[in-house]
């Protein structure tokens, strides 16, 4: 609701302007008929949207404006500079009380008297006796009221509507920058001495950051926004049809960008269009076939990798594949021998032919087959796919697979003869040595099959998927083997000839031409200014043959990376700290690494910390957080317990030599080893669980606090709770934890005396008051955090 | 009214193209090769901070791939938000054609028909009229 007023206050606003300048015109001009329209067109549009959204005072304004502007246009009415005047004065004060919508300011209510001015000038007074139900205020009408008072200025949100080709010229120019910032950070990194440099640089990256989140956000809205015309829309459509159908939609939270919601709202109104029309059957045709009368319509929205998905699917009939077959033969877009060769998915598409329908009758909504051609162009202009999924008698889900426009994705590139491809991090599972022990490679039925740790997943060099010429040497090289869990298909396995660089990839949608390869879910620029192609997971998997069905899959599947490596040589991850300084860890602690944003990470309880799945980790190595920054995370495990350890980059990967030097400081490290010639101290992750509470998680350790409430407690559970939990604490309203709470939290009025030493009480007002018990006003949060944290330490 | 009209060869046949949806005409550099594609499409170039989509005009026509040489021209157009090079032979000439002379095409090959359906009557001779819009929509087409 509060986004539909956002929005009719900016429209309304917008036209305002120009319709001042139009009437000004008309008054110049009368004879100009299509001014009056305009003007009254935009009267009406005001009226309309006053209605539905209950604003009582513009819908008068609005209709009375109406009224006069009707019979100015039927020509009852000459526009001379009183009418115009008086015309003026309402618009005027419909402008104002749109700036007070915002402002929550008010305006002197004289109406009425606007109103009745105008109104004398209708030739005809019938209708004004019901316009007029206000008393007529006396007041003169002057100019000066209708000025709007500048203080309403000052305190609006004010917003600014910006061309969506500005937006994109600044989400390019910002994507060129982070380019060109990761080019900078790369040479910083050769360099030897360059401290001043890099604070400057961390300076720079941050504001890059911050500001590539801000023009992110102005590009993107909730779904919820497209998706919530879709209910109005079947409504009409199932009265006219006379059918019953049931509407659902879920993930109204998914965010998309602005320009794509619009290019999406026509395409989706007519997927539910055909969906209700030609899908859903009528009720006796439903019953018959042992379906209940009310049909089903649900629509989903997820967000995958970098792809939205978009799913609107049906119970009704289904595309009946003969009856297309039909058509299409009589059209003659078909011999019945070419209609035989076509694969099943091919004779669905030819849904998407212009002019090509199943219907039998065409009805005033669908059916005139100039429907799925244009949906589906519409979808390929965005660089969208859609696809069809139909179960005779049963339903058809259409999914259209929707890429972020000019996302910033995380990707990794991989090499395929002698071409690099993008493919983004999310999707990719693990990554490991086609060599390694861990891995065979079979053949069952004619098809290559990956055994990974005793899972089985689809497998293929991504050469034949690509149809390039494999290196000629393939059997002397060391190739590598990435397991990709596609947003939709099962889980596979790639052979690719290497894996390089982790870079961030901006991407764009690809030329309908491309995407119809089916493989590529975009186009990038990196850094060497070679354009690059970026892998669709989905596409990949369907290449293989890799459907849901084929392999049962583990649930608990995430696979440690580089565990396969410890039953060899012991090997080491190179990294660099979070100081800048190349330290090694033994491989066989590390799980994974992870990248998170730094809002993931908190500091709590003097430790920094990460919520991963409900759990909280501790995460060592960060002293401090820098705001708005992807902070890579080792996940280092001693079989039970796990925890964080941060870390500027990871470097390489390095057989631990059988030499290691003593280190001075045995705790910390383990010894130093030589790293291409260079030693490097080998980090002993011992000291990483010394400090662990036995269940490695901090949420048994966390201190409770009781809060001592009456039969008001709204400010405890909305205000109070949420700082504690935030901070760390465990937060109780239940008698039977008071003695077990290290502190307890009363309101002034209910503690008479401090019986306990682990109480604080808390006051409503900012000074102390006359009272026999010491409290702490109870918005000072600095106050009341120190306080109960040497009440903590107290208690210990 | 006259308009512009660029005179580039493609399949060795000068052929005009309104000047007013072309942004650039430049010379193909480095070109990445899209496996898997439409033969229409000769792969991805960069231009500046874009990535543009490289369409063989002569496979278009004749079926035959061009052999596009790091010297070859492209024409620059933006079709429906998407960025495109068509490569030409060569690029002859810009001239001015009066609306008059714009003439509906009567009978062209096959090939032809489905990129053209103009005529231009530049002094003595008649060029193709080609639309680099119809040129990808007929290929669209073929494909779905």
């Amino acid at each position: 609701m509060d986004d539909l007023r956002e929005e009719f206050i900016a429209e309304t606003r917008e036209t305002l302007e120009i319709l001042s300048e139009q009437l000004v015109l008309w008054e110049k001009t009368p004879d100009d008929h299509s001014l009056v329209d305009s003007v009254f067109r935009f009267v009406h549009t005001v009226k309309g949207s006053c209605g539905f959204l209950d604003l009582p005072r513009l819908l008068k304004l609005s209709h009375a404006a109406e009224e006069v502007l009707s019979a100015a246009r039927d020509g009852d009415l000459a526009p001379t500079t009183d009418l115009v005047t008086a015309v003026l004065l309402v618009i005027d004060r419909i402008s104002e009380l749109t700036d007070a919508l915002e402002t929550g300011a008010s305006v002197r209510d004289n109406d009425a008297a606007l109103i009745s001015a105008m109104l004398a000038f209708l030739p005809n007074q019938d209708g004004v006796a019901a316009l007029q139900d206000h008393a007529v205020t006396t007041e003169p009408l002057l100019l000066a009221d209708a000025e709007p008072d500048d203080s309403f200025l000052r305190n609006r949100g004010r917003t600014v509507r910006v061309s969506l080709s500005v937006l994109d010229q600044l989400m390019s120019g910002i994507s060129d920058l982070v380019l060109s910032r990761n080019e900078v950070s790369r040479q910083l990194r050769r360099l030897n001495d360059a401290s001043d440099v890099e604070h400057a640089f961390g300076r720079l990256s941050s504001s890059v950051a911050e500001m590539r989140d801000a023009i992110g956000q102005m590009r993107l809205q909730s779904i919820e926004r497209l998706f919530s015309t879709l209910p109005r829309a079947l409504r009409d459509i199932s009265v006219e049809l006379d059918k019953h159908i049931d509407l659902t939609i879920e993930g109204n939270e998914v965010e998309i960008d602005r320009e794509m919601a619009e290019a999406m709202r026509d395409p989706l109104t007519h997927i539910l269009r055909n969906a209700a029309d030609h899908g859903i059957e009528s009720a006796a045709e439903r019953f018959a076939s042992g379906k209940p009368a009310t049909g089903r319509i649900h629509v989903l929205a997820r967000q995958s990798g970098n792809q939205i998905l978009v799913e609107i699917s049906d119970d009704g009939r289904g595309i009946d594949v003969e009856k297309l077959a039909a058509k299409a033969i009589e059209r003659k877009l078909y011999t019945s021998a070419q209609w035989q060769k076509l694969s099943e998915r091919a004779k669905l598409e030819a849904i998407f032919h212009p002019g090509l329908s199943t219907a039998d009758t065409i009805s005033a909504i669908s059916g005139r087959g100039v429907g799925m051609d244009v949906v589906r162009n519409n979808i390929h202009a965005i660089g969208g796919t859609i696809d069809l999924d139909t179960v005779p008698g049963r339903g058809l889900k259409v999914t259209l697979r929707l890429p972020l426009t000019l996302s910033i994705i995380a990707g990794l590139s991989v090499i395929a003869g002698d071409q690099s491809f993008g493919i983004p991090r999310s999707s990719i599972v693990e990554i490991l040595s086609i060599n390694n022990r861990n891995v065979v490679i079979e053949n069952i039925g004619g098809m290559p099959v990956a055994k990974v740790r005793g899972q089985r997943f689809a497998y293929a060099m991504l050469e034949d998927v690509l149809g390039i010429d494999l290196p000629e040497n393939l059997t002397e090289v060391s190739r590598t083997l990435i397991i990709i869990r596609p947003a939709v298909g099962a889980v596979f396995a790639l052979n690719v000839a290497a894996v390089i660089d982790n870079e961030e990839l901006v991407v764009k949608p690809g030329a309908p031409l491309v995407m119809a390869a089916g493989l590529y879910a975009g186009t990038t620029l990196p850094d060497n200014g070679r354009p690059m192609l970026l892998l669709d997971a989905s596409g990949l998997a369907e290449a293989l043959g890799a459907q849901e069905q084929l392999f049962t899959e583990a649930e608990s599947d995430v696979v440690p990376v580089g565990a396969e490596l410890l039953q060899q040589a012991a090997t080491a991850l190179l990294f660099e700290s979070t100081e800048g300084i190349s330290r090694a860890i033994r491989l066989s602690v590390v799980d994974r690494m992870e990248e998170v944003e730094s809002d993931q990470v908190h500091y709590v309880g003097g430790r920094c910390c990460i919520s991963v799945e409900g759990q909280l980790y501790d995460v060592h190595g960060l002293n401090r957080l820098r705001p708005l920054e992807a902070i890579k995370l080792l996940r280092i495990s001693d079989g039970q317990q796990a925890t964080y350890l941060a870390v500027n980059d990871v470097m390489d990967i390095f057989a631990i030599p059988s030499e290691i030097a003593p280190s001075a400081e045995p705790e910390a490290f383990e010894g130093i080893v030589h790293f291409n010639g260079t030693p490097v101290e080998l980090v002993n992750p011992y000291r990483f669980f010394e400090m662990e509470t036995q269940d490695g998680s901090l949420n048994a350790a966390r201190p409770v606090c009781y809060l001592e409430t009456g039969t008001d407690d709204n400010w405890e559970r909305r205000i109070l709770q949420p700082l504690l939990t935030a901070s760390g604490y465990h937060v109780s309203y239940d008698e039977a934890d008071r003695n077990s709470a290290a502190v307890i939290l009363s309101s002034a009025d209910r503690a008479a005396t401090v019986v306990d030493d682990r109480m604080l009480v808390l006051r409503e007002t900012v000074h102390a008051v006359e009272d026999q018990v010491a409290s702490i006003y109870r918005y000072d949060r600095s106050a009341l955090m120190s306080a109960i944290e040497s009440k903590l330490a107290g208690a210990r | 009214m006259p308009n512009l009209y660029l005179i580039a060869v493609i399949a060795g046949t000068e052929v005009a193209i309104r000047s007013d949806c072309i942004e650039s005409v430049v010379t193909i550099g480095d070109v990445i090769e899209i496996p898997k594609c439409d033969p229409m499409v000769a792969g991805l170039m960069a231009l500046r901070s874009r990535v543009l989509t490289l369409i063989d005009c002569q496979y278009a026509v004749s079926g035959q791939s061009q052999r596009i040489s790091p010297r070859s021209h492209a024409v620059i157009v933006e079709i429906s938000g998407h960025n495109y090079a068509f490569s030409v032979d060569a690029v002859r000439d810009v001239v001015s054609v009066d609306d008059d002379a714009i003439k509906p095409v009567t009978r062209l090959d096959s090939r032809w028909s489905s990129i053209s359906v103009e005529i231009a009557e530049i002094e003595d001779r008649a060029l193709m009229v080609i639309s680099p819009e119809l040129l990808l929509a007929s290929r669209l087409e073929m494909a779905a």
